[in-house]
């Protein structure tokens, strides 16, 4: 079912458009959510959290992007959850990796600080990824947008786990030298 | 804690290039939409099918006694594209023998099915009406790869006889396809073996395969220099040490290629190949060359690092290097024999070889990984993105699992008045799906006919069992080198 169908149902207030979503989009979500968490069982109880919020917020909502739109919301509930079960405490999973590569990304405060609203930040992010190669942004994205791992991006890319870490690295540092010339604080 | 912001911002970057980076491959299509059949039960029963093609002999108009030229297969129309499965095991494939005048022939193929694969003889029965000696050489085609040798050969005998037979390789039947994400169709990530038919007829009805396994192997005389490392020194304490060699490219014309390798780096004209340091506890005792055609490097630098990302220097690492000068066919030639002889030994580096590597030609192995450096390769005119890095482990292992049709030749004397039978026998894997998947438990075999008078047999299927098919009715008339399939239910 294409998705502008899957999003009428929901403004119909027909429960099928769960059944369509979980259908068209639930491995998707599932692995998109355990990428993060690394448990299937709490996995699935994101994606379920997922089609709740999506009944929820459509009506009024009409994604133009459902598959990004709902990924968004599963990768943010996962984080939450993450957060939650890693409350004060580095567990050194996957996603803590992840977290402290993104450390490096973290501009320095300086004197003259910018504090944006989440969106104009994201746009900053958008821009500079797409000054960079499609490879390069490729590599970034699927590893802290869709939080894959190392190897499945060298299998996925066709290289090697060190091609992509060097990857990862000058993209991040070149990043955090976007984000520190334009003055943003996190 | 800014960490995890990051990633939650990150996670509003425009819709666009998420969609992008989460582009998924172009997947090879598998028609599917045939029924299962019914009848569970496999009988060891004969299903004779013979007469179903007609009874008159193909006229022999020549005597050549050179090596035959392969068939045009494939007639049109026939419903090939209905026989489709998961895991296509390829066509049984007809004698190809020269027209001769005089001589009359025909074909008893009996294939019987056993568990997982058939046996097939496929016999076929010249007559000399003439007064005078026929001799000439035939070509025994099998689909397979070099990895699965022994199991695909067929033994061929003269009236009962062994017959001595050379074999050829033609060439790699698939082709290649983009990788994930590229988002670039033309792009020649990932091989596309030959899953369907239409695969062996393309490359029967478009290119001389048979020709092409008759000719030598391309010219590898170029002349390389070779950097050799070995006797090395590494750090206990470091699991993944690393040594990398650092350099600038001589020349945009050097072709750089490598083996034993696990990585590289470019950055304009600065190049790095790094590999793991043997530590005697990682499975890793293949040789480790360079090997510069063109312009060589001059100088270099050894560097050791913590592991292979090469971003942590770490001291105390150390290996000989040798340079010498030697030619590409040669170097080839080393690797893929040493290939092989560290698998006789036991030690099974990738785990995809099926058959002994002593049953495996090394001239073949060399043949085929020559064709992959040569037309899709850094020595081809225009590399495939698969084989750019210059990486010689995927060309020498690529060669052993690359399906192409194998030609068994054999020379044939029909006496004058009299009659000859020579028989091919070799297995043959069944096509089938995987499990969980469709139609899982059907099999299926196919075969082609070349226009002889031909008697079918198969042996070990119900009529029950019998799927779908194309088999000839019984009494038509027969097309030449016309494709025919049956499948078997489970």
């Amino acid at each position: 079912m294409e998705d502008h169908a899957i999003i009428d149902l929901y403004w119909q207030r027909q429960e099928a458009a769960i059944s369509e979503t979980a259908q068209k989009y639930g491995s998707f979500l599932t692995a998109l959510s355990r990428n993060i968490l690394r448990s299937v069982d709490d996995a699935e109880e994101c994606v379920n959290d997922t089609y709740l919020r999506a009944w929820n917020s459509i009506p009024p909502q009409r994604p133009s992007a459902f598959k990004v739109w709902l990924g968004r919301i599963t990768r943010n509930l996962s984080l939450d959850r993450w957060r939650r079960i890693n409350a004060a405490k580095r567990s050194g999973d996957e996603t803590d990796i992840l977290l402290g590569e993104l450390d490096s990304c973290v501009p320095a405060t300086k004197d003259v600080e910018r504090h944006l609203e989440d969106q104009e930040i994201a746009d900053i992010i958008s821009a500079f990824l797409h000054r960079q190669t499609v490879r390069n942004r490729t590599i970034f994205l699927r590893r802290y947008w869709y939080g894959a791992s190392i190897a499945e991006i060298a299998e996925g890319m066709h290289c090697t786990e060190s091609a992509v870490k060097l990857s990862l690295f000058r993209t991040r540092a070149k990043l955090r030298e976007t984000l520190e010339k334009e003055g943003i604080v996190l | 804690m800014k960490a995890q912001r990051l990633f939650e911002l990150i996670g509003l970057v425009e819709e666009d290039l998420v969609l992008q980076a989460m582009e998924t491959p172009r997947r090879q299509r598998f028609p599917v939409g045939l029924a299962a059949a019914a009848c569970l039960t496999l009988c060891a029963v004969s299903l004779p099918l013979s007469g179903l093609l007609s009874p008159k002999g193909a006229q022999m108009e020549s005597a050549p006694a050179e090596a035959p030229s392969a068939p045009s297969a494939g007639a049109p129309g026939c419903a090939a594209e209905e026989f489709s499965f998961l895991s296509y095991a390829g066509p049984i494939l007809p004698m190809i023998i020269p027209q001769i005048t005089g001589l009359e022939a025909s074909r008893d193929l009996v294939i019987s099915v056993t568990d997982g694969s058939a046996a097939v003889s496929d016999s076929y029965i010249f007559t000399n009406h003439t007064e005078q000696d026929f001799s000439f050489t035939a070509l025994y085609p099998v689909c397979g790869s070099l990895s699965s040798l022994d199991q695909i050969l067929p033994t061929v005998t003269t009236n009962g006889a062994d017959t001595e037979t050379s074999l050829y390789a033609g060439q790699y039947a698939g082709s290649f396809t983009a990788a994930y994400g590229s988002g670039d169709d033309s792009r020649r990530d990932n091989l596309l073996q030959p899953s369907s038919w239409d695969h062996y007829d393309k490359i029967l009805q478009d290119k001389d395969d048979a020709g092409y396994a008759l000719v030598p192997m391309a010219d590898l005389s170029e002349p390389v220099t070779v950097y050799e490392f070995s006797d090395f020194i590494t750090r206990p304490d470091y699991d993944a040490a690393t040594l990398a060699i650092e350099f600038t490219l001589p020349s945009e014309d050097t072709a750089i290629m490598t083996y034993g390798f696990n990585g590289s780096t470019w950055s304009g004209t600065w190049r790095q190949y790094d590999f793991f340091v043997p530590n005697g506890i990682r499975r890793d005792i293949s040789p480790k060359l360079l090997i510069l055609m063109g312009e060589d490097i001059g100088s270099y630098q050894l560097a050791g690092y913590t592991d292979g990302s090469c971003e942590e220097p770490l001291s105390g690492l150390s290996c000989h290097v040798e340079r010498y000068e030697s030619d590409m066919g040669t170097v080839l030639e080393r690797l893929c024999q040493s290939y092989l002889e560290q698998n006789a030994s036991g030690a099974d580096i990738s785990g995809i070889l099926h058959s002994d590597p002593a049953n495996i030609p090394p001239e073949l192995f060399v043949r085929c990984a020559a064709e992959i450096l040569t037309e899709y390769g850094v020595l081809s005119e225009s590399p495939a993105e698969r084989y750019d890095f210059g990486r010689l482990d995927e060309v020498i292992q690529e060669a052993l699992i690359m399906k192409r049709i194998f030609y068994t030749a054999f020379n044939i004397t029909i006496p004058a008045g009299e009659s000859t039978t020579i028989t091919a026998c070799s297995r043959r894997a069944e096509s089938f799906n995987f499990p969980g998947t469709k139609r899982s438990g059907t099999t299926g075999f196919d075969f082609l006919t070349n226009g002889l008078p031909t008697t079918l047999t198969v042996e070990g299927v119900s009529a029950e069992q019998l799927g779908s098919n194309n088999l000839p009715a019984p009494q038509s008339a027969p097309t030449p080198y016309h494709h025919y399939y049956f499948e078997i239910s489970p």
